[in-house]
């Protein structure tokens, strides 16, 4: 590339070879640097004259610096915590040469820095990514067996013709739920998604919700909170003065926000990394927190155990948005309901014990207490319905005996951290005005996360940190706008809509909004009634279950008795008793063999753990795979057909962002490459040539997974809206969709195109977003849950309230009703190392894994990183190969030794694909990811499952291996 | 020493250091010497050669002839090894150069004096072209062309053979060395031991004074 | 050598520096790409301890001592780390299914330009570490530009900025062995030596450095050294909050650090131990001089008077709460350069 662009400019170094004689001189002359105050002027301007030419050698790097267009771009990839970055994208010579940050966003207001340039090295080099050998160029089709890497190019034609003929036959001889689409971290919610869900509710087919799956469930804060996703905006920190670090490492995860770690502690305030290594995000701390991996529950108890006892909590807070005074019953450990006392009494319905008044129903339609005064301590009495007399204890009683096992010296034993600095951790956080929480979705990766995580949000809600600026134990970061559902729903005609099968196709539209309203609904908790359609009625499954009941994946559960002393019976009767009482659910149902797969922008045989499970059990079922990617991936080097989706400088598009950088950015198409096609585009001809191959083969239609008979006719027609929707209109779509969003004022699309990006002017209606429970306004920073705290807007919990007694009979079968400490199981079996893991620094998922520029800053291959002294009892030492391995399986890999790690851990950072390797045996071979049976609850109120969270997950933290040197 | 004439051939012939030309050229031992540690130019280069051998190669043959158009030189000198192309940062390739004086006066021990200049034709074994030279005292050398000189080496046998070449007559306004049949000039040659680490001023050279060239004088019969 | 009229410089904060390597990344893309040019990093970020790139670099000499030239040693290829190709069609489209894998092409790698990221030094949980992002310090006393028999290294007069005339290098790599950075590198395409030219064809039409304007952890102020409204003067003048690298090597750089500060240790028993730092002193003084320790006491004091709720200037300059204001004037938008061909 560099030479060819080089040659192209015309200009080589030898060609001033004999030119340059002057010497010294000719690099005097042209004082040509501007002067400071020059630059006002120039900035003003537009058009810049083309520099006269040195005649010398700087007429090289002068030649360099020049291009012939700008166009604004982003990486339309899950860059998660740290998304997204608008980017000048600089067009030479019909290529892109290089991109540089936009970095023209405002301050949010003057007490804030502003987030410019944003960006990370990833992002700056995708230039050179987007033209690399591991690109797809045209369609191609296996001709050797799969993973054999023996392929044929094929015309988009036949791809798409074989494809349709491979789900119509799906759909003809197995049902149209057998059709799989993976979705990855690719997915955007603009375009591709537009495309996607309209295709796949036309068809029926099945949807993969990979969230609980790939360990971002944040399961913990879902049982608390009754939903995951609500965050700060990055600048909020600026208002905290206290900052714990704690399940993330920011300063490789959350490049671009990290300024506002180190900015706010030149502000004052305190930033402690609570980690198990002397992390990247330790070196910038006030202090480092060491802890065990996997005992952060323990430390977190017993800091709770230190504010309690030195009465650093807030009461008022924990009285009016805690189940802290919710009354407890001695005798089945369940929360006191009015079904309990009165004849017409509900079973959701709890009870606090009013000062004055006894035992009093706690309101359930506002957080407003109207002068009642909960006792948040003691042990009352109350009569039950049939006039037996029962004891009951308020949650905060429980819990103050629960803490008494884990005063700081108790808790070190298990977590490693000196009572000391427990004690001193406890006391900076009684003492706070405002602190914050920085987080990932870390603590979700372990088997006990959810303990880990209700324990967090606990001694935030002790000390009374959520809601005012710069506070707050955070979730999972999600904002988007809320139009995809409207562009779905505009497919069907009124007369589709009052054929019911198109609403209940939809899912959520089943459930009776009407009555919601009725019975005190908050708007949110009627979007998640909607969202937990989406996952009962099939248009969405659990991914998680997915691959246990149809991938294999339970096979790594099978030893769990011997890894979890915790466990009381085997899991897969827990999973049987789970789907039979639709506490959870699974599309296909079991049985009903997966048939074919379409994986977008996803690489489920990188991600999933175990996942040679997959391969043996599940790919022998599934006759046709097809992967939709702009790379090759370790699932495309598996699929039968690899179609060539557009880059991200490739097409017009924009993405869901998160409270960090409440910004939507966009994208315009810069250039193409090959046969590349966008994926709205992929999927539009996909849908023509559904439509067209059913009329050839006379389907005219086909019976849905509710057994309706749905048209096959007119499916393109309905999905293009009568061709207002071309298959090369992604600009109209991406237009559509803003005109469609509530919460982007009006925003349009060849405003946000030429900008690159715009803020967000509110939280919106989406499931992922609305959790947020806080308004964004202009000039201020985003802190979540503000309707909670300040506005008394119930929880979407039973209780109504933050809750953290849970007593649905999976929690109290396994005494986790309240929240505990577990020992981390020995997952893989008894050895002495615990492999863990991360995000990396060096690439967003595998997009970037195998990327040369960012492997040169590497090793040029996977590491595990081991401590010192492991590394010296092994005679292991750095750079060296070492085979790591546990009752499942071996992998090989170079050590990086460092004493920044701790006895008995071990790091491989995410997501290197299977092909780097040796064998293909990645380090995922060893992760059985046992299935934590709690998480198969369901059934109460805030407990079943909905899109994105409340699902069975996926675990790797807990995987024990040993290591040896080869 | 004497630039034997021959008679009229191509250009090219004399670039290959085994072309008969050469059988009749008489050869001339040179001794060589490095160059003062006290002359380097920067006072970087006299710390980093203070104690160190400089001009690693003691002696080169020298043959010269021409055929009225073209002067040639041959230096032949004995090398370790041949490598032209130097892989790493650390290693240097070999070069040899003649040099003239341009004008009458020119000193060679500073490589000319500002207004006196002298004419290297410059040959380095990573470079096809050979570099047409001139420069008024140290440091100041600079290329005029690549064009007119050509060299061309050979190692063969533990010994560089190289020829460098150029018309006697150029036209061009540069401070150049003009020669003609018959006429005598001074000359010196130096060597750069890439292995060594010689490169710039860090050479074997001829010595501070200029050797005599005679140029034959074209033999009437062929006027 | 004449003084330059104005000296361009930067300070680079290394307590917001997060070792991502956007300015690594930024510079590579932008100037290092041709043929010659793969294994150039003219901006490189190191984990301290470590060796460094070029690796051992402290130890190769170089530079002055008591005004005297230092000889110095010539940095291999190896040193620097090759710029690893690798088989990406062999593994994707060879047919060779999973009996290779992706890998460096030729010999098996054992030293790159980032290779002890995150390793540091200590002993957990003591263990210590920063990173320090280096780009040419475009120096006052100039040892490659001093080393150069033919006078081919300028400073300019304009700015300071040093610059490799290619056209009259001669490849003799002097410059190299000269700097006791050794921020040099060969071009064994080009038969040149080629570094960081401070981005010579930005600072001309008022745009900032690649290196500083595309670094998100914001750890980059540029400007004039004597420009008393720019951040230079401010934090090295004024506050004398920044030190140059290594300044014993006699070559005055242009280039400034805030020293980094670390949390603190712990004793044996695990508690908190402040009497001592994590980061030893006598390392800090090893790259900062001796006068680190003055800034790191000004650094805590100004962190103290923040978290007490005062005012700092210091403070607020590090932050930059308006990140233009950290370019000293070079805030130019590139993208608003629309070039007329010439």
């Amino acid at each position: 590339m560099g030479q060819e662009l080089k040659r192209r400019a015309g200009i080589s170094r030898r060609r001033f070879l004999i030119a340059g004689t002057a010497g010294t001189a000719s690099l005097a002359l042209g004082l040509r640097c501007l002067q400071p105050g020059d630059t006002e002027a120039l900035a003003g301007s537009s058009v810049a004259p083309a520099p006269p030419p040195y005649g010398d050698w700087r007429d090289v790097y002068q030649e360099r610096w020049r291009w012939d267009k700008v166009v604004r771009s982003s990486h339309f990839v899950n860059c998660w915590y740290q998304a997204h970055c608008a980017w000048n994208v600089y067009v030479k010579d019909g290529m892109v040469w290089r991109e540089e940050q936009v970095a023209d966003y405002p301050q949010t207001n003057a007490s804030v820095p502003d987030p410019n340039p944003r960006g990370c090295q990833k992002g700056a080099c995708f230039s050179e990514r987007m033209y690399d050998p591991g690109r797809v160029r045209h369609p191609l089709k296996r001709v050797g067996p799969r993973g054999s890497g023996r392929w044929k190019r094929i015309s988009w034609e036949q791809a798409t013709d074989e494809v349709a003929d491979a789900m119509l036959d799906t759909i003809e001889q197995d049902g149209c739920d057998r059709v799989i689409w993976e979705l990855g971290p690719l997915y955007t919610e603009g375009t591709m998604t537009a495309g996607h869900q309209r295709l796949s509710v036309l068809m029926d087919s099945t949807n993969l919700d990979m969230n609980t799956e790939i360990g971002d469930g944040h399961r913990g804060a879902a049982e608390t909170f009754g939903k995951i996703s609500f965050e700060s905006s990055a600048d909020d920190y600026f208002y905290s003065d206290l900052i714990l670090i704690w399940g993330s490492n920011p300063l490789y995860t959350q490049i671009p926000n990290a300024h506002y770690l180190t900015e706010a502690r030149y502000k004052g305030a305190r930033l402690v990394c609570i980690a198990p290594d002397y992390s990247a995000s330790s070196i910038h701390a006030d202090f480092f927190v060491p802890v065990k991996p996997g005992t952060d529950a323990a430390l977190g108890l017993s800091v709770a155990q230190v504010l309690v006892e030195e009465e650093l909590i807030d009461r008022d807070f924990l009285a009016e948005q805690t189940d802290l005074p919710m009354l407890v019953r001695d005798d089945t450990r369940r929360l006191l309901r009015t079904a309990d006392l009165e004849g017409s009494g509900s079973d959701e319905e709890l009870y606090f014990w009013d000062r004055e008044r006894g035992a009093v129903a706690a309101p359930r339609r506002s957080l407003r207490l109207d002068g009642l005064e909960p006792e948040l301590e003691g042990r009352f009495e109350v009569t039950l319905k049939d006039g037996s007399r029962v004891g009951v204890s308020t949650v905060f009683s429980l819990l103050r005996e629960r803490l008494a096992g884990f005063r700081p010296e108790d808790a070190s034993k298990i977590c490693g951290t000196p009572p000391a600095l427990i004690r001193k951790l406890a006391l900076q956080l009684g003492q706070a005005k405002s602190a914050a929480m920085v987080t990932t979705s870390n603590m979700a990766k372990y088997y006990h996360g959810n303990l880990m995580e209700r324990v967090q949000a606990l001694v935030f809600a002790l000390t009374g940190n959520y809601g005012k600026k710069g506070s707050g134990f955070v979730g999972f970061p999600w904002l988007d706008h809320d139009s995809i559902e409207p562009f779905v729903r505009d497919m069907f005609s009124l007369s589709d809509m009052m054929n019911t099968t198109a609403l209940k196709v939809i899912g959520g539209m089943v459930v009776d909004t009407a009555r919601m309203k009725l019975e005190g609904y908050s708007e949110e908790m009627i979007v998640h009634e909607h969202s937990r359609g989406v996952i009962s009625e099939g248009r969405m499954t659990s991914g998680a279950m997915f691959w246990y009941v149809h991938g294999g994946l339970l096979e790594g559960s099978e030893k769990l008795e011997q890894w979890d002393p915790y466990l009381k019976r085997p899991v897969r009767e827990v999973l049987d008793e789970s789907l039979e009482k639709e506490w959870q659910y699974v599309w296909p149902k079991p049985g009903n063999d997966p048939k074919m797969m379409l994986v977008m922008g996803s690489n489920p045989l990188r991600r999933i753990r175990n996942y040679p499970r997959i391969l043996e059990h599940l790919w022998p079922k599934l006759h046709t795979v097809v992967t939709l990617d702009f790379r090759m991936t370790s699932t495309a080097l598996q699929s039968d057909y690899v179609l060539p989706a557009a880059g991200w400088y490739e097409r017009s598009e924009h993405k869901w962002a998160t409270p960090l950088m409440p910004y939507i950015h966009s994208g315009e198409k810069a250039t193409s490459y090959y046969e590349a096609k966008s994926d709205w585009e992929i999927i539009s001809r996909l849908a023509m040539a559904v439509d067209e191959r059913a009329k050839a083969r006379g389907m005219e239609s086909f019976v849905d997974r509710r057994g309706d008979e749905r048209p096959l006719h007119n499916l393109y027609d309905k999905y293009s809206q009568g061709g207002r929707f071309g298959p090369t209109d992604d600009e109209e779509v991406c237009a559509d969709l803003l005109d469609k969003a509530t919460n982007l004022g009006g925003l349009k699309w060849p405003e946000l195109k030429k900008k690159g990006f715009a803020r967000f002017e509110g939280i919106g209606k989406s499931p992922g977003s609305i959790g947020n429970a806080t308004s964004i306004r202009p000039g201020e920073t985003i802190t979540p849950l503000t309707n909670h705290v300040f506005d008394k807007v119930p929880y979407p919990t039973l209780s109504r309230r933050m809750q953290f007694y849970l007593d649905q009979e999976l929690y109290l079968e396994m005494g986790e009703e309240l929240p505990m400490h577990k020992d981390p199981p020995m997952a893989g079996g008894d050895y002495p190392l615990m492999l863990t893991g991360g995000h990396a620094r060096w690439s967003i998922h595998a997009s970037w894994r195998d990327d040369k520029l960012m492997l040169q800053q590497q090793r040029g291959e996977p590491v595990v990183i081991i401590g010192l002294e492991d590394a010296v009892d092994r005679r292991i030492r750095d750079g060296a190969q070492v085979r790591v391995f546990n009752d499942l399986d071996e992998f090989q890999i170079m050590a990086k030794v460092t004493p920044g790690v701790r006895k008995g851990q071990l790091i491989v950072y995410h997501a290197w694909e299977n092909f780097q390797f040796k064998n293909g045996k990645g380090f995922q071979n060893l992760i059985p990811s046992p299935l934590n049976p709690v998480e198969l609850a369901g059934g109460q109120y805030h407990l079943r499952p909905m899109v994105i969270a409340l699902q069975p997950s996926h675990t790797d933290r807990d995987t024990r291996v040993e290591v040896e040197p080869l | 020493m004497r630039a034997h004439y021959v008679p009229p051939a191509q250009f090219e012939t004399f670039l290959d250091p085994e072309a008969a030309v050469w059988k009749e050229a008489g050869r001339e031992e040179l001794k060589l010497e490095g160059t003062p540690l006290g002359m380097q130019l920067t006072a970087h280069i006299r710390a980093a050669w203070a104690g160190r051998k400089i001009g690693s190669v003691a002696r080169a043959s020298v043959a010269a002839v021409h055929d009225g158009q073209v002067l040639a030189f041959r230096l032949e000198w004995s090398a370790a090894n041949g490598g032209r192309e130097p892989a790493d940062n650390h290693e240097f390739t070999d070069g040899a150069a003649v040099v003239l004086p341009s004008s009458a006066g020119a000193p060679i021990i500073t490589m000319g004096a500002p207004g006196m200049a002298v004419n290297a034709w410059y040959w380095r074994a990573d470079d096809e072209r050979a570099r047409h030279v001139v420069a008024e005292g140290l440091g100041s050398s600079r290329t005029v062309d690549v064009e007119l000189v050509r060299g061309r080496g050979t190692w063969k046998d533990g010994r560089w053979c190289v020829v460098i070449a150029r018309a006697l007559r150029v036209d061009t306004q540069e401070p150049i060395a003009q020669l003609e049949p018959g006429a005598e000039t001074g000359f010196g040659v130096a060597v750069w031991d890439g292995n060594h680490g010689e490169r710039a001023g860090i050479k074997a050279f001829s010595g501070p004074l200029w050797h005599e060239l005679q140029l034959d004088a074209v033999p009437e019969t062929t006027r | 050598m004449e003084k330059p009229d104005r000296q361009l410089a930067m300070v680079m904060d290394l307590n917001k520096c997060i070792g991502c390597q956007t300015c690594t990344i930024a510079c590579k893309r932008l100037w290092t790409r041709d043929e010659g040019m793969e294994y150039m990093w003219w901006n490189s970020v190191n984990t301290q301890p470590g060796r460094g790139t070029p690796r051992d670099w402290e130890e190769m000499g170089g530079g002055f001592r008591d005004g005297t030239a230092v000889p110095g040693k010539l940095p291999t290829r190896k040193d620097f780390g090759e710029a690893w190709e690798f088989n990406h069609e062999e593994v994707f489209f060879g047919g060779k299914g999973d009996k290779v894998h992706l890998k460096v092409k030729g010999e098996e790698p054992d030293w790159g330009p980032n290779w002890d990221e995150d390793q540091g030094a200590g002993e957990y949980p003591n263990a210590y570490y920063f990173y320090l992002p280096r780009i040419c310090n475009h120096c006052t006393h100039p040892a490659c530009l001093e080393a150069c028999p033919r006078k081919a290294i300028v400073k300019r007069e304009e700015d300071g900025i040093v610059l490799i005339d290619e056209d009259r290098c001669r490849g003799y790599r002097f410059c190299m062995e000269a700097c006791p950075y050794k921020k040099i590198y060969f071009n064994h395409a080009e038969k040149v030596s080629q570094k960081c030219i401070f981005c010579f064809p930005r600072i001309e039409q008022g745009v900032a450095n690649a290196c500083a304007r595309q670094c998100p952890g914001r750890v980059r102020f540029l400007g004039y050294r004597d420009d008393e409204e720019g951040p230079i003067w401010k934090l090295v003048d004024k506050w004398k909050a920044a030190l140059p690298l290594h300044p014993e090597y006699g070559t005055d750089p242009n280039v400034f650090y805030v020293p980094p500060l670390a949390p603190p240790r712990f004793d044996e028993n695990g508690d908190v131990d402040e009497s001592k730092p994590r980061i030893p002193d006598e390392y800090l003084v090893s790259l900062f001089g001796p006068k680190v320790l003055d800034v790191l006491a000004l650094m805590k004091s100004e962190m103290a008077k923040t978290r007490a709720g005062e005012k700092s200037e210091l403070m607020d300059l590090l932050i930059a709460y308006r990140w233009k204001d950290m370019f000293g004037g070079f805030d130019r938008d590139p993208a608003t350069i629309e070039w007329v061909k010439s």
